[in-house]
Order: C-alpha cells, then sequence, then structure tokens
C-alpha cells in the first residue's frame, strides 16, 4: 500500500516538475552513451586482448626424455605434478598433434556429390592450395570463429575449417624473386572435401640401455609414411594479422580429428613394418611432447626457463606474439581502455550533478513535505521513487535509440566485406551494457540522495516554505 | 497634463475566457483611482493591459495621445522604462541585493543616469522620500512587509515616471502598514502622479479620487 | 557602462544560487578535462597512425618483377601515372655468421625509399657509410639442437664488427652502426639492413649471371590505388606486389575509425549534456527575469545579463579545467599512457595545444551564447502575469 501511495505522490511530483527534463534528458545520454560508446570500445580492446591472449602464445613444448648430456627429463606421471605445481601454468597435456607435419599435399577437391571439382576454377587449383594452406593445426581459440559456414565445436569428425584468404606465393628457388603473388577467398570451398596426403614426422626412440637410463631415446627424428584422409571443409575463419599469427595459411581441424589422423599414421606405420621403431612411441605414453600452458603470454617464457632449471627438456615455444603487434594492440587495447573511462567517468558525474541540482532547488517541497508530517526516510524513499520513474522512461527510450543503431551498423557489418565482421556487436554484450547503464542511473542517485539526505534532515519546514 | 486613456479593451483568454468585456478608463496625472473588485473581476488583468505587461486582444491604450498597444516589443520596454512605475503584492524585490540596490534596479537602464555614483545617490533620495533612511543599507529578509513594500515603492519612483500602477499592494501588510502605503500613494498623487490602484480592500476609499467596480470584465460606472 | 551596471545583478545573483553556481562551474570544468584528454589522445593517435603507418615509406612503393629480357619495361613502367620513380631493387642476401655470433642465417637487406627508423642505440646509416648496417634490437635466434627461441640483444654490438659469410663463400667484415626499434611494422626482424647503394654493389659481387629477372622498386604518389597499378603492371609483363606489413593495416585503421567517431559522439554529447544543464539553471529563473521586463529591460538588456553571468562562470571553469588538465596529463595520465606504449614508433600523450583549448573555449562560449540566446527568447514569451500571482 506505502509503494502505491508513494507512487502516485511521486508521479504527481514529476508531472509538475520543470526540471525533470534535465534529469531525464541526462539519463538517456547516460543510457545511449554506456551502451553505444563503452559498447563499440569494447569491441576494440577485445580484438586486442585476444590477439594477446591467443593460446598459442602462451604454449610451450616439453619434449621427451633424451639420452643426450644434459640429461633432460620428460613429463611423465610422476613428474607432471611438478609441472603444474608452477605458478602461471594452467595445463599441462600431450600435444594433441602433429607439431611437426613434415609436408601436406592436396591432392583432389570433391563437391557435396562426390564429384571431382579439382583444378576447375581458380580456387580449386590443387597447386595454389597446396603452396597456399601449408599447414594443419588443432587450435582451440578457433574451433567456432567462423564468418561463414559451421564452427568445429558442431561439425562431425574429419572436418576442417580454412582460413577465409590464403595467399599463393610462387618462389622461384633459384633466384629467390617471386614469380606470383594472388590472393584466393575460400569461400566457394565451403561444402567441398578436401583429400589431404600427410608426412608425418615423430621423435625417434631408442632406448639408449648404454647411458644407463631408465628409459632413454635419442631425440632424433623420423618420417612416417605418407596418409592420406579427407576432411569435409565445413567453414571459413577470419584470417588477419590482427587475429592469427602469420600466413592464414592454416587448415584447422579439431582436437578429436587431430587424434584421429595421429593414430591413422601409427597405424598405417605399424602396418609397413615401422612396429619397432614405433613400440615404445606407441606404447609409453610419456614418449610424447607436452604442451603447458601458461596464463599469459608474459609468463611463458619463465615457465620455460624455470621447467628447464628443473631439468625438465622444455623448449620450442608454440608461437610468439610480433613485437610490432604487440605495441600496436598495447597501444590500441590503451586508447580504447582510456576512452571507456572518460565516458563511464563523464556519465557517472553527468548523473550525479543534475540530480544534486534537482534536489536542492526543492528546498520548498521538502519544507512542505515535513510541515505534512512526513519523516525525513520517507521523503527521501518518495524523492529516490520519482528517480526510479525516470530511470525506467530513460532506459526504455535509450535503450531503444541504442539498440537500433546497434542494428544498423551490425546490419551494414554483416554484409559486403566479410572483414568487417569483427565489428558486430553481438546482442548478448549489449544487454550486459543496457544493465549496467540501468544500475548506473538507478545507483547514482541513491548515493546523491543519501548524501544529502542530511540536508534534507535540516530544513525546517516553516522556513523553507517561506524561502 | 499626460493622461493613459484606455479604449474598449479586450482581453480573451484560450479563446474561451473572456476576462476584459470593451472596458475604457482614462488616468490623468494627479489623480488616484482605485478599480475594485472580488477576485476574478478581471481588474488584475486590467491593469495587465495598463501597465503593458500582457497585449489586450482587441482595443487600444493611449499614453499621452500615443497609441502604445501597436508598439513593437522593445518600445514598449521603453515606454515602462520611462512612464511607468509598478508595486506588486508580492514585493518582487531582490533578496541579494541592498534597499537601496533594489531602488537603483530600474536606473541601470536608464541613459539618463551617467554613472553609478548618481544612481546610487538618486536611490538613497528615494529611500528617503519612503522614510527609509536608516534602512538604505538593509536586505530585504532583514526588513518587514511594510518596509519591503515602500521599497517597492521607491523603486517605482526611480525613473521619475509619469504613473504608478499597483497590484493590491497591501494585501500582505497588516493594517498599519497599509495606512502608511495609501498615504504614501496619495501624497504621490498630490505631487502630480497619476495613481491607479487595483484592491479589494474597501479601507483605500478614503484616499480614493475616483472609484470604479468590476465585475465579470465589465467595468461599472465611476462611484464617487 | 550599462556591462558595468549589470555587475551589481550579476553578483547578487551568484551569491543567491551559491549552490548551483558552484554546480555549474564544476560541471563545466569536467566536461572541458574530458574534451582537451581525449581529443589530444585520440587526434595524436590519428596523426601518428597516419604519417607513420599509413604514410609509410613502404607504404607508397610497389616492387614490380620482370624479365630480364624484357628490355622495354623498365620505361613503360616509370611511365604509369602515380609513379613517381623506378629504380633496382637488390636481392636480399642470406648470410651465416663466421664468428659464431648467430646460428641462424641473418638476410642482409636494404632500407627502401631511404627509410629511416627509430634506432634505439647508436645511429642512422650514413650515406658516406661503407659497409655498415642496422641491426634489429632484439634478434631470433634459434638454438641448434633444441630449436629453443633465443633473443640475442643486438644492442652490444654497436660500433663493432661483425664477421659473415654468404652462400657462395664470400666475406662481409660489417660494422654495426645502430639497432633499429623491431616494432616498426615494415621491418623484418630477422634482417640487417644496409643502404641501397652497398646492397647493390654485395649483388653485384656475388651474384648468379643468371639471374633472369629484375625487380624494380616504383616510389608512388599516393599509396591509395595500388591495386589499380598492380594490374597494369601485368599488361606490361611486370608481377607486382606491394610490401607488406607485420600488422593488419585494415583492422588497425577500422579501429582508429571507431575510436575517432566514439570520441565524435562523446564529444556531442558532453555539449549536449552542458547546453542542457545550462538551460535547466536559467529557467529557474522566470520571476526574476520577469521582473526586470516589467521594469522596462529590453531584450537585449536581458541577454546581456544572463550571457555574463554564465560566461563568468564558464571563464573560472575554463581556468580550473585547463590547470587540472595540465596536471592530470602530467602526474596520471602520461605515465599511464607510456606504459602502455611498448617501442618507440607511436607516442601516446595527452598534451593539451593551445589551438585545441581556444577551439574548445569558443565552442562552449557559442553554445552558451546559442542558449542564453534561445533562453531570451523562451522569456519573451513569459506572461509578465506571474508576477501579478499572488505570494
Amino acid at each position: 500500500m506505502r509503494i502505491n501511495n508513494n507512487l502516485f505522490l511521486a508521479k504527481a511530483n514529476l508531472k509538475g516538475s520543470k526540471r525533470k527534463d534535465t534529469v531525464m534528458v541526462m539519463m538517456i545520454l547516460s543510457v545511449v552513451a554506456v551502451t553505444l560508446l563503452v559498447g563499440f570500445l569494447s569491441i576494440v580492446n577485445t580484438t586486442c586482448d585476444e590477439y594477446k591472449n591467443m593460446k598459442i602464445c602462451r604454449q610451450g613444448y616439453i619434449m621427451p626424455e633424451t639420452c643426450y648430456p644434459n640429461g633432460a627429463k620428460g613429463v611423465t606421471d610422476k613428474t607432471i605434478g611438478n609441472v603444474l605445481s608452477l605458478e602461471h601454468v594452467v595445463s599441462c597435456e600431450r600435444a594433441a598433434l602433429p607439431t611437426v607435419p613434415e609436408v601436406i599435399t592436396i591432392t583432389k577437391i570433391t563437391d557435396e556429390n562426390n564429384k571431382d571439382v579439382s583444378n576447375t576454377t581458380n580456387e580449386t587449383n590443387l597447386d595454389k592450395l597446396t603452396v597456399g594452406l601449408v599447414d594443419q593445426f588443432y587450435d582451440s581459440d578457433y574451433i567456432n570463429k567462423v564468418i561463414k559456414g559451421t564452427g568445429l565445436d558442431k561439425a562431425p569428425e574429419m572436418s576442417c575449417i580454412l582460413p577465409h584468404i590464403f595467399t599463393y606465393e610462387d618462389i622461384d628457388e633459384d633466384s629467390g624473386k617471386t614469380v606470383a603473388r594472388e590472393k584466393i577467398s575460400t569461400e566457394s570451398l565451403i561444402g567441398k572435401t578436401i583429400t589431404v596426403d600427410l608426412e608425418y614426422l615423430i621423435h625417434q626412440f631408442t632406448k639408449g640401455e648404454k647411458r644407463g637410463y631408465e628409459k632413454g631415446y635419442l631425440g632424433e627424428w623420423t618420417s612416417l609414411p605418407k596418409i592420406t584422409y579427407k576432411l569435409k571443409v565445413v567453414g571459413i575463419y577470419y584470417y588477419s594479422k590482427a587475429t592469427s599469427l602469420d600466413g592464414g595459411s592454416y587448415i584447422l581441424v579439431s582436437k578429436a580429428t587431430a587424434e584421429k589422423i595421429d593414430k591413422m599414421a601409427l597405424d598405417n606405420a605399424v602396418k609397413k613394418g615401422m612396429k619397432d621403431d614405433l613400440d615404445d612411441y606407441i606404447n609409453d605414453e610419456y614418449a610424447r611432447d607436452y604442451v603447458v600452458t601458461a596464463d599469459s603470454i608474459d609468463n611463458i617464457a619463465g615457465i620455460i626457463s624455470e621447467l628447464q632449471g628443473m631439468g625438465f627438456n622444455a623448449g620450442v615455444q608454440v608461437g610468439y606474439v610480433d613485437e610490432s603487434m604487440l605495441a600496436f594492440t598495447g597501444i590500441f587495447g590503451g586508447v580504447g581502455t582510456f576512452l571507456t573511462v572518460a565516458v563511464l567517468f563523464l556519465t557517472v558525474i553527468n548523473i550525479f550533478l543534475s540530480v544534486h541540482n534537482n534536489i536542492a532547488e526543492r528546498k520548498a517541497e521538502i519544507g512542505l513535505m515535513k510541515a505534512v508530517g512526513y519523516k525525513t526516510s520517507q521523503i527521501f524513499y518518495s524523492m529516490y521513487l520519482e528517480n526510479i520513474i525516470l530511470a525506467v522512461k530513460a532506459l526504455l527510450i535509450g535503450g531503444v535509440l541504442s539498440a537500433v543503431t546497434v542494428l544498423i551498423i551490425n546490419l551494414i557489418n554483416s554484409s559486403g566485406d566479410t572483414a568487417q565482421q569483427m565489428y558486430v556487436m553481438p546482442w548478448t554484450s549489449f544487454l550486459i551494457l543496457l544493465a549496467i547503464a540501468f544500475g548506473v542511473i538507478l545507483v547514482i542517485p541513491l548515493v546523491c540522495l543519501l548524501i544529502m539526505v542530511y540536508n534534507i534532515a535540516k530544513i525546517q519546514p516553516q522556513e523553507a516554505m517561506n524561502a | 497634463m499626460n493622461s493613459i486613456v484606455a479604449k474598449d479593451l479586450v482581453k480573451v483568454y484560450n479563446q474561451k475566457v473572456t476576462a476584459l468585456k470593451e472596458v475604457s478608463i482614462t488616468i490623468n496625472q494627479g489623480e488616484f483611482i482605485v478599480v475594485m473588485g472580488h477576485s476574478g473581476s478581471g481588474k488584475s488583468t486590467l491593469l495587465q493591459m495598463i501597465g503593458l505587461l500582457d497585449l489586450p486582444t482587441s482595443g487600444s491604450i493611449f499614453i499621452n495621445s500615443k497609441d502604445v498597444s501597436k508598439l513593437p516589443k522593445n518600445a514598449i520596454a521603453d515606454v515602462r522604462q520611462k512612464s511607468l512605475g509598478f508595486v506588486f503584492q508580492a514585493f518582487h524585490l531582490n533578496p541579494q541585493l541592498k534597499a537601496y540596490e533594489n531602488v537603483m534596479l530600474p536606473m541601470l537602464i536608464n541613459p539618463e543616469y551617467k554613472n553609478k555614483a548618481e544612481m546610487e545617490k538618486k536611490a538613497k533620495e528615494l529611500i528617503d522620500v519612503v522614510g527609509l533612511s536608516e534602512r538604505a543599507e538593509h536586505y530585504p529578509s532583514q526588513l518587514s512587509g511594510g518596509e519591503q513594500q515602500r521599497v517597492a515603492v521607491a523603486r517605482a519612483l526611480a525613473n521619475d515616471p509619469d504613473f504608478i500602477l499597483a497590484d493590491e499592494p497591501t494585501g500582505n501588510l497588516d493594517s498599519e502598514n497599509e495606512v502608511i502605503i495609501f498615504t504614501l500613494l496619495k501624497e504621490l498623487a498630490q505631487q502630480g502622479k497619476g495613481i491607479m490602484v487595483v484592491s479589494h480592500n474597501e479601507s483605500i476609499l478614503e484616499y480614493a479620487d475616483r472609484v470604479y467596480y468590476m465585475k465579470d470584465g465589465v467595468l461599472g460606472d465611476e462611484k464617487r | 557602462m550599462t556591462i558595468v551596471n549589470f555587475l551589481m545583478l550579476i553578483k547578487a545573483s551568484v551569491t543567491q544560487q551559491k549552490a548551483r553556481s558552484i554546480v555549474f562551474v564544476i560541471f563545466n570544468a569536467i566536461c572541458v578535462i574530458c574534451i582537451l584528454l581525449t581529443s589530444s589522445v585520440v587526434i595524436r593517435l590519428w596523426t601518428d597512425m597516419d604519417q607513420k603507418v599509413n604514410n609509410h615509406p613502404y607504404n607508397k612503393e610497389l616492387m614490380v618483377d620482370v624479365d630480364i629480357n624484357n628490355k622495354g619495361a623498365k620505361d613503360k613502367l616509370a611511365a604509369m601515372d602515380g609513379v613517381e620513380g623506378i629504380s633496382i631493387s637488390p636481392y636480399d642476401i642470406v648470410l651465416t655468421s663466421a664468428d659464431k655470433t648467430f646460428n641462424s642465417t641473418v638476410n642482409l637487406s636494404y632500407l627502401h625509399m631511404d627509410y629511416e627508423p627509430v634506432v634505439t642505440k647508436g645511429s642512422q646509416l650514413k650515406s658516406t657509410d661503407k659497409d655498415t648496417v642496422l641491426m634489429p634490437e632484439i634478434y631470433h635466434d634459434k638454438d641448434l639442437q633444441t630449436q629453443m627461441r633465443i633473443d640475442v640483444d643486438c644492442k652490444k654490438f654497436v660500433g663493432k664488427e661483425l664477421n659473415f659469410v654468404d652462400e657462395n663463400g664470400n666475406q662481409y667484415k660489417l660494422k654495426v652502426a645502430g639497432t633499429y626499434d623491431v616494432t616498426d611494422p615494415a621491418l623484418d626482424t630477422q634482417c640487417i639492413y644496409t643502404s641501397c647503394d652497398q646492397l647493390l654493389k654485395y649483388s653485384e659481387k656475388s651474384a648468379d649471371d643468371e639471374n633472369e629477372s629484375i625487380t624494380y622498386s616504383l616510389a608512388l604518389a599516393k599509396g591509395t590505388n595500388k591495386q589499380q597499378l598492380i594490374d597494369e603492371c601485368e599488361k606490361y609483363g611486370g608481377v607486382a606486389y606491394e610490401n607488406s606489413f607485420r600488422i593488419d593495416l585494415s583492422t588497425f585503421n577500422l579501429s582508429l575509425i571507431i575510436m575517432v567517431i566514439v570520441l565524435a559522439v562523446f564529444l556531442v554529447m558532453t555539449v549536449m549534456g552542458t547546453s542542457i544543464f545550462i538551460s535547466g539553471c536559467i529557467k529557474n529563473r522566470t520571476n526574476e527575469l520577469a521582473l526586470y521586463r516589467a521594469l522596462g529591460y529590453k531584450t537585449g538588456h536581458i541577454f546581456v545579463i544572463i550571457f555574463l553571468e554564465y560566461l563568468l562562470l564558464l571563464l573560472i571553469a575554463y581556468i580550473i579545467a585547463l590547470a587540472l588538465s595540465a596536471v592530470c596529463a602530467q602526474l596520471i595520465l602520461n605515465p599511464i599512457l607510456a606504459s602502455m606504449v611498448k617501442g618507440g614508433l607511436i607516442t601516446l600523450t595527452a598534451e593539451v595545444s593551445p589551438v585545441s583549448a581556444l577551439i574548445v573555449l569558443g565552442v562552449f562560449v557559442a553554445v552558451l551564447a546559442a542558449i542564453c540566446l534561445r533562453m531570451t527568447n523562451f522569456t519573451q514569451k513569459i506572461q509578465l502575469a506571474v508576477l501579478l500571482k499572488e505570494k
């Protein structure tokens, strides 16, 4: 009942108040500022952060035990605990897949009806594809970052995603000069199946009993016989130097697919008579590389040195952040953050000062309410209720305005040049920002009123009415 | 001798409410005229018209034989500044200005005053005229209701206008102060100013030269 | 003279609404500070990106491979619309360290278009220098056995001479003049750079005579129509390509555009907020202004009274804002911005230049004048009858 009464009074006060317009418009401006401006700035920031935190740049390899003079040890179930206990280490897992495939050749492309469409168009030119797409990789960052088609998380096994554009560069080996250079789009390959020949490299493992190690491996490499398999292209991911490492030449597969191919290569090699060489490799689950992931790119180098200090054969970092990219993402991310802070700061100050202004002028009103018998807490409650009403209205108006703007921008960005797909604001982010904006326009007046409670309490009814 | 002549004033608000129905009245210098009536009779509206605070829907107002109701806004302001002085029921003194500074308010835009010192001197003279010499430096909050209204009268005299228009000048005052104000206004009339007072206070009748009664927008005949 | 007269009224008005006036000053001061600082940072970034990246000399160059027997190609290429000059581009020479300084091979390349990179230690290459190179500040070497990356700090080589051998066995004694900043997106950190003439001389020395093609460097007037020129080169038998940058230019340029748009909207909102605030302040004075009109004050007078008061408050706010911006920029902002920047190519500083300060002041004064004008007209419409209302 009390709320209804107060609501009635609040609404009545608002109707007569000339000054509510100021507060209302300030609130609308705040909602728009937080959702639109902060929203788009956070997209810029996210892009920069994602680059710096790419999983592949936070990973390093620990290789199996060798019997080289440095006697480095590998990861076993006794030692994995030591690795995991290091500060900043997020995980330590067996490497999913070919880290150093020797050669990938794309030998055929078939369409959905199994018809061979190799070399029918520029995009299906096998030579160009083989030169342009040189690596196969499992990259957990990219599983669902497709701009067309489906992501690997929703696709069946033996699927892959391709970069949306790859560069075909033909370099004459003798003179080192480039004879051709072309950027080719892979969009037309979605839905087609590529047949891949893969020659896979693994560590060569021979027990070094003479060295007296319980298990020792010569750190050498051996080539497994070529295997052939098919991958269905289910989608394309956006390749740009801002979001991936380099080249834009990776065929990306899921972890399960990578492990399946791994097994395929080993089984094939055993069939072709390499069983002895591979026995330990196949049976010894620790005869593999282990991938250590750090929590940030700044820490991975330190972790690798620590592991070396502990005697592990820790080495190659999987990916490196280019200094230039690091510098630029740092700067852009920084300016983005700075602008965000400025917008939020001004928004909060805006609301605070206009609410303060509003309240400071209502002495006569407050005096009257007191004369009639209102207590300070009831006056406080009633005034805050007014603010809530204004806030709800402002949220609706501001929310609609910015939603329409975001819709238009999203539409513009989704069509046409796919490169701009990165600047589409997802609706979940928008709603979160809207909630934050609502919080701001609710909380700031509350804080303001609380601060002024003392002043309100001080007002004597009579003097206020006569002022 | 100058006079204000209003002819056939009609004022309609919002195309519905007719506040004045063809009212004509003349105010001469040296006269003390009172218009009486209940609230809603239109007397305040009549004062607004004559004081050029608002323009009539039809009809004209002549001040010193010039039709001022047709003049552009800025010219009307000039007329108000030169020829008219106002006394309001609510005093409308600026609480942040001292008494004599309040009196100076109309002088600030009068090109006849050459510098501030002149204005201050004249203002203090006018304060003396209304009998508040010891209170010249006081703020309105330090003055009683009657004293405040006297300051307002002094302010009305700032530019030495020919006419003074007062709207319920004693509405907020006690009977003692009423007498002081009415006496003051009567003196001003005797000194040659044209005074028009709108009031519902019967005690003013003994000071008036002419009395009119208004009812429902119509000015009754002169009674006296 | 009238203005001086009104000072009395202004003083009275300000003291009457002490609280509101203070809020007015604070509000405007904060708006001005925000505008000054954010504009200076974003505009600085914009000009840096424009000058140092988009207009990077490497961005205004096209490399064209032409068959050596295609004699007329050079002139035809030089005559293309938009091409300012043509010169021969020597090939990189792959060098191996002869004094065990590096495990991996190093590319000896040249600085295109007489580009002078940011040098972190030592000095630039001088045209009179012979056998001098610039090294990357940090060179990514590899441990041959473990394939582990080793970062070599090349600053320690500055002033020293290093020995190299190329694939044909030629010896190189190269003096290190300085180290270049590796955050430059145009340069390859696996390269050491010398001048074009020097590299041409080395190429002649170690040249295979079976070279089948020549690479030309085309200096362009503008960097924007490269694709068109690439297509044109094909007609004359040349395969053309642009220099690649280590960063994705389109992404960063787009980010910059987003930031500039956000800044523009932010500025508009700030001005809107200010104008709403100011008009709110003025709307409270209807009675006072009606009185002035009743006393005979004209439109111009009323405008002056309102405008002067808020102008004075605005100027106070502005001076406070200028002082605070300078302090804030020096003590807080610039150190934070400097910590975000790694490398010397782009600088981020918040600096309030006199020009921008004046522009901002001009905008605020103009907005204030416009609002006061609107308010003056608004007050003209107030029925003076409000004065006749009972208290």
